[in-house]
């Protein structure tokens, strides 16, 4: 009888004890399944080139050595798990030059199992260093005067510009300095392509009265992914 | 026992069975279950321009990737992000040595942890050394050495050495670099002053270096020069005479050519010192008038060099 007389208080001390542990568990939320989680840029001559990835900004952050002179990108890309990439993975992404110039940028967009999308924007940047004129005219009351060249007569005036770390022409690349003329209101009235230049010195010559009329004009230098505008303007004038 | 008698087993699991009750309908307590995440989801830092660079993370490192133009600094202060509910260590804000030792490690809220390691990537372009020509630099003068190309030009952060084939290497004082061509660019220095011979040349420019492929840099001595004479040298046969100069190293055989001839004839070398070179006419040098006189060394190739002595005409006469 001992044990009969045990047997109800133990199972009901069961009962209350299971009772108690039946809390509920929480899951932790599932990781995003529509993410890019690697950017490698394969099509370079040394060790693949990674882009560095902010989720919560959506953006892509790609650091092209500028000595490369890359015209185009093939990327190697992970996703989420059975998640697809638009343009696709291994898509060349070409324009490289003048997506450097112009700053455009190049939309990912990646759609995960559940049908949620992400937006990646591919921001293309290279670590080449800033360049530096040296100012045509260093007194600014006192401006440098260049006389118009004149095409008909076959008469160029030549004049050169210094500073330093300007790209040397990549002809095969399409990579050419270039030398505008910036008005008072800081417009750009004419753009000369350059097609001869060494790291520190640039050649070029006076634009004809037709390219550009007479005035003051300052000088901005771009070379591939950079600009420097002269601070003092310089006197454009035909003789 | 009166303990256990059947009476009080009941009441005792009516009371139980009660709390059950009223337990089960207080049970509903949520309990979050740990998050196993554990990813270093970014990491920047802010250079001394101003610019942030983020670091691209993959495969458990954190690729760095620094200008050149800018120097390493030895510490940085990066700031990063984990996944949710997870810690990591070094702490975001933390300043750290950049090395390529520097691991961070994330520890999820579960316990498990993931390691990153930092690898610093410089993007600057590599040296090229173009060490097929010769750049010859004479003791006591002035040194240029050409075919360098992505060498930055300037002193504070390039530098250069001499290499002797035993590898000892010599530091040289640059004065200054020329642009040759495109890129192309010129070290100018003065001879370094290390023995006469020839150099391989090793360039360290921000955190590139460079060895050339060849000895192409040849230390030699200075050219030796002769002072022309005056007034015409007047000798016979068998004698001697003797120019001054400077440098006179390495002198061999002259010669002589008549005025208005075509031929050539050699001077015997009696002696020379570095100040001045005798020279004996051969028994059989034809008399006359002579306008051309050479005094000749061998340089740093081997090659016979000829010095014009004197322009005067005549320069030289032989007598019976």
């Amino acid at each position: 009888m001992k044990i009969k007389n045990l047997l109800l208080p133990a199972l009901s001390a069961i009962m209350l004890a299971t009772a108690c542990k039946k809390t509920e568990t929480i899951e932790p939320p599932a990781p995003a399944n529509n993410r890019i989680l690697s950017y490698k840029v394969t099509n370079v001559p040394d060790a693949a080139v990674y882009g560095a990835i902010d989720d919560e900004k959506g953006t892509i952050t790609l650091i092209l050595p500028y000595y490369y002179f890359l015209t185009a990108i093939q990327p190697e890309i992970k996703l989420s798990e059975g998640a697809t990439v638009t343009p696709g993975n291994g898509v060349l992404i070409d324009d490289i030059t003048k997506k450097l110039g112009e700053g455009t940028q190049v939309a990912y967009v990646v759609t995960g199992k559940d049908g949620s999308k992400a937006t990646y924007n591919l921001v293309l940047t290279t670590q080449q260093p800033d360049i530096a004129v040296d100012e045509l005219s260093p007194d600014p009351a006192n401006p440098l005067v260049l006389y118009h060249s004149d095409p008909s007569t076959f008469q160029f005036n030549f004049f050169s510009i210094t500073g330093k770390n300007f790209i040397p022409q990549q002809e095969s690349l399409g990579i050419f300095s270039t030398i505008s003329y910036l008005n008072e209101q800081g417009t750009v009235v004419y753009t000369a392509v350059n097609g001869d230049n060494f790291t520190n010195s640039i050649g070029t010559a006076v634009p004809s009265a037709a390219q550009l009329p007479a005035g003051l004009y300052r000088i901005r230098i771009t070379s591939y992914t950079r600009s420097a505008t002269m601070k003092n303007p310089v006197k454009v004038e035909t003789l | 026992m009166t303990f256990f008698n059947s009476t009080y087993s009941q009441v005792l699991a009516a009371v139980l069975l009660a709390c059950w009750m009223i337990a089960g309908a207080c049970s509903k307590e949520k309990v979050d279950a740990p998050y196993p995440y554990h990813e270093l989801k970014t990491f920047k830092i802010v250079a001394a321009t101003g610019d942030t660079i983020q670091a691209a993370i993959a495969d458990g490192s954190i690729i760095l990737y620094w200008p050149f133009d800018e120097p390493v600094p030895a510490t940085i202060t990066p700031l990063v992000t984990v996944s949710d509910k997870a810690t990591v260590s070094p702490a975001s804000g933390a300043a750290i040595a950049i090395k390529d030792s520097v691991s961070y490690v994330v520890t999820a809220q579960t316990g498990a942890t993931a390691s990153y390691k930092l690898r610093v990537i410089v993007n600057q372009p590599e040296l090229q050394i173009n060490s097929s020509s010769d750049m010859v630099g004479q003791l006591g003068a002035n040194l240029s050495i050409g075919g360098l190309t992505y060498v930055i030009p300037d002193v504070n952060v390039t530098s250069a050495y001499l290499v002797s084939a035993k590898g000892e290497e010599t530091k040289c004082t640059i004065n200054g670099f020329t642009e040759l061509g495109a890129n192309d660019y010129a070290l100018e220095m003065a001879t370094p002053d290390v023995d006469t011979g020839s150099y391989k040349l090793k360039v360290v420019s921000a955190t590139k270096t460079v060895t050339s492929e060849k000895a192409f840099v040849k230390v030699i001595y200075p050219i030796p020069a002769v002072i022309a004479p005056s007034t015409a040298i007047t000798v016979k046969r068998g004698e001697t005479f003797t120019l001054n100069g400077s440098n006179m190293r390495g002198m061999l055989a002259g010669r002589a050519r008549l005025t208005g001839g075509q031929v050539y004839y050699d001077l015997e070398l009696a002696e020379f010192n570095l100040t001045s070179v005798t020279y004996r006419i051969p028994a059989d040098f034809p008399v006359g008038n002579y306008n051309l006189l050479h005094a000749a060394f061998r340089n740093y190739q081997g090659v016979t060099v000829y010095m014009r002595a004197g322009t005067i005409n005549p320069v030289l006469i032989i007598t019976e």
